[in-house]
């Protein structure tokens, strides 16, 4: 069967026609034989009981008067058929009254008593009794040589055998005849095929030659050639704007190289799952690393350990939220101390918004760390100075305060004019300088506070500092209105502070109208705008920054009383929250000042966003 | 039983032939007279009953319709017992068979067969006498001639028989054909 497999579909054609033909002839031919046979036995059952019968009746003449010639005469009859071997007709007792028998041929059956047709292997043997109206006057048997049915079995077998031989050459023509029906629409098929792989050229098509299932596998053939050809042609001209592509990438990638590689910042890229795939030559350079010992994660290792747990956290945030971030940290070189450095990356994004990679510059600040530092130092050495010095000068001016008030009330009567107006000025001084140093020190004291952690309601704050300049208010009849005010994180006493002084301004700088204050907020991106309005003298817009400086007064008349230190404590605990305070005004037409507060718990002491001070 | 009967019938008649073909033989010579003359009537006889199974007699031949078939034997007798014991028992189709003996040809039906034998005289008158519906038997090629209808003639000292259609037809009588091709000449 596998070498049939292989043959030609139009050998296999006229294998299958011709089997097909033979099995059905052959099976035909045995049917046929079989059904003769069977029908040739009881057709010669029939036969040959007529047979006998019309000779024993022939014979009854020569039996009843013992005529042996007549009776020779009546089994001559038989010589007509061939098959009739040999033939006897027995009296009643038994005895032969007339034999007949061609050459070879074997003894007659004996008689039986009655009619009996028996069937051997070669012949048939048969016993007729021969009546005579109703009387049994004799017996005919007979025997009869079945070599005709071998003959007729030789007859079919040669028919059959004929027929298959012309048969078998109707087949080789029908084949002869299918290969244009069915093996040429094939051939071509495998032909196109053949020449569509060996040259690729799509633009074949196949010639339809039926409309049966062959034609629909050419039209299914062709349409996949049409829709390869597109999809080839498609394919490449996607390769060549894909090379151009890649080479357009090529380009920008040595762009980019060239730019990174001839920046003085050290820059890096570094693929989503964050591992580094780039870092330029700066790098190399500063850390005396080659690019393996510190590409992926390797950087780890000369980020200084006091700063790697916070500098990972910050990157793997960065990584999940794909936010830009922002670091400070310390680096190692080659020399094994540490350099600051700000590092800053960003998430560069395809059209879809899935990130493609990260691009990061690490800009040396150490520097710029170092005289901040120096700085900070400098400014809180100050501070604590100050704070020291008005805390300490209390105590003294507090004495020439309480003194001279003392000397004042008991020896004002011994004092000439001069001494009581020197009294006077003394008086005087004390008061303001005690007012000075007070303010002094809560403006340090608000330099210094430490940042509240919890939230406070803005409008309780705003309460409580009506309460303290209740009587101010009354003296002046102002009218404080305010909207519902929202919970901000700072701490109470500063933003009552904070109102307070605002307010007070409010009350001070009034002009000839009944003050009338209003205080409001609004939410503002990540804080609350908070606005303290009046109707006051207002503000020559010249001065709207000066105003917040410390000691910094505008009026030096005795009309306003004041140390000019209120506005510079507000900016300073605004800002200590990392808010702004500003005031828009002009002359005569009252002032807004607004400042912003946070809404949410501040990243206090946050490395991301402030380096600590070490 | 008939086939009993049959098989007893035809064993006499081909043990008879077999004496009548001994006869033609070498026995013939020394025993020639005697034996010759009683084997050649027992033939004789077998074939007179014989004559009756292929000869179809019209029904007016007959008395009634149960009537025997009556052998009627002529004048001289020279059968002997020999016809009675072979037709003791014998049927032709339904009917019974007699033998009669007459010295005077019978009346109208009184008999189916008449056996003339051949030393009568008046052959032609007493055929002449008889009716149709009778198969006349005789012997000599003679008897033919003067009306008979079946004659007995001794053939290479075999018993044989001569047929006369004519007078057959004449006697309304139907003769199987059997009886025809065993007959040694048939005359119309």
């Amino acid at each position: 069967m596998t070498s049939l497999r292989d043959k030609p579909i139009e050998q296999k054609l006229a294998i299958v026609i011709a089997i097909t033909t033979a099995a059905a002839l052959i099976l035909t031919g045995l049917g046929v034989v079989v059904a003769d046979s069977i029908l040739f036995r009881a057709y010669l059952r029939r036969d040959l009981s007529a047979l006998t019968r019309i000779v024993g009746g022939n014979s009854t003449g020569a039996l009843a008067f013992d005529d042996q010639d007549e009776a020779h005469r009546a089994l001559d009859t038989l010589e007509a058929r061939t098959h009739v071997s040999s033939a006897c007709i027995y009296r009643v007792d038994a005895t032969v009254l007339a034999k007949y028998s061609r050459p070879g041929a074997p003894a007659c059956p004996q008689p039986n008593r009655d009619e009996s047709i028996q069937f051997a292997v070669d012949g048939v043997d048969v016993s007729q009794p021969i009546l005579l109206r109703g009387d049994r006057v004799g017996t005919l048997t007979l025997s009869y040589d079945l070599g005709e049915i071998g003959e007729r079995i030789r007859l079919y077998g040669v028919t059959v055998f004929a027929v298959l031989l012309i048969a078998s050459f109707v087949a080789f023509i029908l084949a002869s005849k299918l290969r244009s029906i069915i093996v040429t629409p094939i051939s071509r098929l495998v032909g196109a095929t053949t020449s569509v792989a060996e040259t690729g050229d799509y633009s074949i098509r196949v010639q339809k030659l039926s409309g049966d299932e062959m034609g629909v596998l050419v039209d299914r053939f062709n349409d996949m050639l049409a829709g390869i050809q597109s999809r080839d042609a498609d394919l490449k001209k996607a390769l060549i704007d894909r090379e151009a592509a890649l080479r357009d990438a090529e380009n920008e990638r040595q762009r980019f190289r060239f730019m990174a590689e001839s920046m003085p910042q050290k820059i890096f890229t570094a693929k989503p799952n964050g591992e580094v795939d780039y870092f330029n030559a700066q790098w190399m350079e500063f850390t005396g690393l080659t690019f393996d010992q510190i590409k992926d994660w390797g950087w780890t290792q000369f980020i200084h350990p006091d700063d790697l747990p916070d500098n990972l956290r910050a990157w793997r945030r960065a990584l999940e939220t794909g936010e830009p971030f922002q670091f400070e940290h310390r680096f190692r070189r080659a020399n094994g101390s540490y350099r600051w450095h700000l590092s800053r990356g960003q998430a560069m994004r395809d059209v879809n918004g899935n990130i493609t990679m990260w691009i990061g510059s690490n800009t040396d600040i150490h520097e710029q760390k170092e005289k901040e530092r120096q700085l900070r130092r400098a400014n809180e050495d100050l501070q604590q100075f100050a704070y020291s010095a008005s805390h300490d000068l209390q105590e003294p001016i507090r004495n020439v305060a309480v003194y001279s008030e003392v000397v004042a009330k008991r020896y004002q009567s011994l004092l000439d004019d001069d001494g009581r107006q020197f009294l006077g000025f003394l008086r005087e001084g004390g008061r303001r300088l005690a007012a000075l140093v007070n303010d002094l020190l809560v403006y340090t004291r608000a330099s210094m506070a430490e940042l509240s952690e919890t939230s406070v309601d803005s409008s309780a704050a705003l309460i409580d500092s009506l309460a303290s300049l209740a009587e101010a208010i009354r003296e002046s009849h102002a009218t404080v209105t305010y909207d519902s005010l929202p919970e901000v994180y700072m701490g109470e006493a500063h933003l009552q502070l904070i109102f307070q002084n605002l307010i007070g301004n409010a009350l001070k700088y009034r002009g000839q109208d009944a003050p009338r204050i209003h205080v409001s907020a609004c939410r503002q991106g990540a804080v609350w705008r908070f606005s303290v309005q009046d109707n006051g003298i207002g503000i020559d817009p010249r001065y709207k920054e000066k105003i917040f400086g410390i000691f910094k007064r505008l009026h030096h008349d005795e009309s306003y009383a004041g140390t000019g230190i209120g506005l510079a404590i507000c900016q300073r605990l605004v800002e200590r929250y990392g808010g702004r305070i500003w005031v828009e005004s002009e002359v005569g037409k009252g002032a807004t000042f607004f400042f912003t507060a946070p809404q949410h718990a501040q990243p206090v002491r946050s490395a991301t966003v402030q380096p600590s001070a070490g | 039983m008939p086939a009993e009967r049959n098989s007893r019938l035809v064993r006499r008649i081909s043990g008879l032939a077999v004496l009548v073909c001994a006869a033609a033989g070498w026995l013939s010579c020394t025993q020639r007279g005697l034996a010759q003359t009683s084997l050649e009537y027992a033939v004789k006889a077998a074939f007179l009953l014989n004559f009756t199974k292929f000869v179809e007699w019209p029904p007016s031949a007959f008395p009634g319709p149960n009537a025997p078939v009556a052998i009627c034997i002529l004048g001289t007798n020279p059968f002997g017992q020999t016809l009675d014991e072979i037709v003791q028992g014998e049927q032709a189709g339904s009917r019974a068979l007699i033998v009669r003996k007459l010295d005077h040809p019978p009346a109208s039906q009184g008999c189916q067969v008449v056996f003339i034998a051949g030393s009568r005289k008046d052959v032609p008158k007493t055929l002449r006498s008889l009716g149709p519906g009778v198969l006349t038997v005789g012997e000599g090629e003679s008897f033919l001639r003067e009306g008979g209808i079946v004659a007995f003639v001794i053939e290479n000292r075999r018993v044989r028989f001569d047929i006369n259609r004519t007078a057959a037809q004449n006697a309304d009588l139907k003769l199987s054909s059997q009886l025809l091709t065993v007959a040694r000449t048939v005359e119309k």
